[in-house]
């Protein structure tokens, strides 16, 4: 089970190396639809800036930019939107996001766009999932932007609640009034302090369990984070009386868990350790290379084992198992080669009829190299004079001696009586004689 | 003919290059006390603006109770209160901000070390190629006397 969700896992991170250039735009692109759109929903106060031809723009340029700007045009959005409907609350807005940014997120820039997911996500009350990521790929420090997204949520609650209040600017007191309205709101919401506090822990204690050294501590520190999201709520409910739905906040922990797990599986696919092209020069050369990153799990070549006893050797020799197998690899389908073993059969020597011995039973003819481990180097005739003398030093470096000594061959250059090929090339492996050989 | 041993290397120093080495060059031209000193006062600055912000947010929202008792309050020791609070914030971020940036800068040496270690090996190999083909080339003389 474990093996095939590797090689799923494979398979997906093949195709996402081969597409990566396509997909990450495609998903940036829709999911900063998604925060636009949210945007529009919670305070779509200005007509012309919540319609579908700016967000679809504004995702536009969120897919083929980095994800700060993402964050960065979420927050112009949303002071469009509440200037739109009070120029006071959107003042307010304008000096928490730099106080925000002073204080806390620009300490961890590279999660900055947890203070974007947190929002959105808590709609779906899947708010839980983002500590428990953080805590799986980032350190501690991201609690600071986690912080930031819980702070912003709340935020948007009370300014949706003031933003039907319409005041006189020149009037003082309901400036006044408004704004100590609107400071009381915030500081009266003890659930925004006790979901910062308890996000904070969630992170800390799956950042410490994934690290110790214990079998499956990648699994336990989810159920910890799991964990000590549900317990951090209900003693808050219990201590400081804030509602919270019980149910739902265990259901949905739980859920936030299995996508914290799904994500973490996943996030060799999602790095960035993708295909790197890469561009430079020496003397000699202009390179321009892709490198591609190796995969640790290796989709499995079927093998085919030849089970034969001695006295049946003979007849297994006249029919040989054939045919082929047809792998797949990556997105497209190879005809893989068979990898032979034969493994032969003795009957058990009869020492003690109690003992068992693998070696009795079993004996492994060593491997045989195959073909298509032999590098065959073919050069061209300008490549050495008469005597063979100006073989190139490269391709002898390059010799596994190891391989051609199973066949009783090696490197000696150009024999004299080399016959040029077909295509006026000369094959520099050459049999040696069995006086060779023995020396 | 193309020396893999090279490219290889060429391909890892270009890619380190192209990628989080940008921001380790970058990173390399400040000594560490320096990078340390100039985060703090970046640190510094925002904290300061942060805080100012907040200060004046307070007494906008104390607005009231300040009109109501604008004799009557104990200014000093709202300013002593309020400095106390701005210097223990500050002393705060500035120690993780010291500690913070110091050890970026450490990891960020540490990656530039291994880059070149790398240029090194390089070099040896250029070394090599140069004594291969001056070797090849005084054979080349030998034979032709």
């Amino acid at each position: 089970m474990v093996m095939k969700l590797l090689e799923f896992r494979t398979l997906l991170l093949k195709i996402y190396q081969k597409a990566r250039f396509i997909i990450n735009p495609i998903v940036k692109f829709f999911l900063s639809m998604v925060v636009f759109n949210w945007i529009n929903s919670e305070i779509g106060y200005d007509q012309r800036f919540a319609s579908k031809t700016i967000v679809l723009l504004l995702s536009a340029i969120c897919a083929v930019t980095p994800g700060g700007v993402l964050v960065f045009l979420t927050m112009v959005l949303m002071l469009v939107h509440v200037f739109h409907a009070s120029i006071l609350l959107a003042a307010l807005l304008f000096l928490l996001f730099v106080v925000l940014y002073g204080l806390l997120m620009r300490f961890s820039p590279e999660e900055a766009l947890a203070a974007v997911a947190v929002p959105v996500l808590a709609k779906y009350n899947l708010h839980y999932s983002v500590p428990m990521v953080l805590g799986c790929t980032a350190t501690p420090l991201s609690m600071l932007p986690c912080a930031c997204g819980v702070i912003i949520y709340h935020t948007i609650s009370v300014i949706k609640t003031y933003s039907g209040q319409q005041i006189n600017l020149k009037n003082l007191d309901e400036v006044i009034g408004l704004f100590t309205g609107v400071v009381d709101a915030f500081l009266a919401n003890k659930q925004m302090l006790i979901t910062i506090a308890v996000f904070a822990l969630v992170i800390v204690a799956i950042f410490i369990i994934r690290r110790c050294s214990f079998d499956f501590a990648f699994i336990v520190s989810i159920g910890a984070g799991v964990l000590v999201n549900i317990l951090g709520f209900l003693v808050a409910v219990l201590h400081f009386n804030v509602s919270i739905n019980a149910g739902k906040l265990i259901l949905m922990s739980l859920f936030s868990g299995l996508i914290a797990i799904v994500l973490e599986f996943f996030k060799r696919v999602l790095d960035y350790t993708a295909i790197e092209r890469v561009q430079f020069e020496d003397d000699d050369y202009y390179y321009y290379v892709k490198a591609v990153p190796k995969v640790n799990v290796s989709i499995p070549r079927h093998s085919v084992k030849r089970m034969s006893d001695y006295r049946d050797e003979e007849a297994e020799e006249e029919t040989p198992a054939t045919g082929s197998y047809a792998a797949f690899a990556g997105d497209t389908y190879e005809e893989d080669e068979e990898e032979e073993e034969d493994i032969r059969i003795a009957p058990p020597k009869k020492k003690n009829r109690f003992s068992f011995n693998r070696s009795d039973y079993i004996k492994e003819t060593p491997a045989v190299p195959k073909d298509s481990d032999i590098r065959y180097e073919e050069f061209d005739d300008s490549d050495f004079d008469e005597d063979g003398a100006g073989l190139d030093a490269e391709v002898i470096r390059y010799d596994r001696d190891e391989d051609l000594s199973a066949f009783g061959m090696k490197n000696i250059g150009p024999a004299d009586d080399a016959k040029p090929a077909d295509d006026g090339e000369y094959e520099t492996w050459m049999t040696l004689d069995d006086d060779d050989n023995n020396n | 003919m193309l020396n893999n041993r090279k490219v290889r290397i060429m391909t890892q120093l270009a890619i380190y290059e192209k990628g989080e080495g940008k921001k380790d060059f970058r990173l390399s031209k400040f000594y560490k006390t320096d990078y340390a000193r100039f985060n703090v006062l970046k640190t510094a600055l925002m904290v300061t603006l942060s805080y100012a912000i907040l200060c004046v947010l307070f007494a906008l929202y104390k607005l009231q109770y300040i009109l109501d008792n604008v004799l009557t309050i104990d200014y000093k020791a709202i300013g002593w209160k309020a400095l106390g609070i701005y210097i223990g914030l500050m002393s705060f971020y500035l120690i993780c901000t010291l500690l913070g940036y110091s050890i970026k800068y450490a990891r960020s040496r540490k990656k530039l070390s291994k880059y070149y270690r790398m240029l090194k090996k390089l070099k040896d190999i250029y070394r090599e190629e140069d004594a291969y083909a001056e070797g090849a080339a005084e054979d080349y003389d030998e034979g032709e006397d």
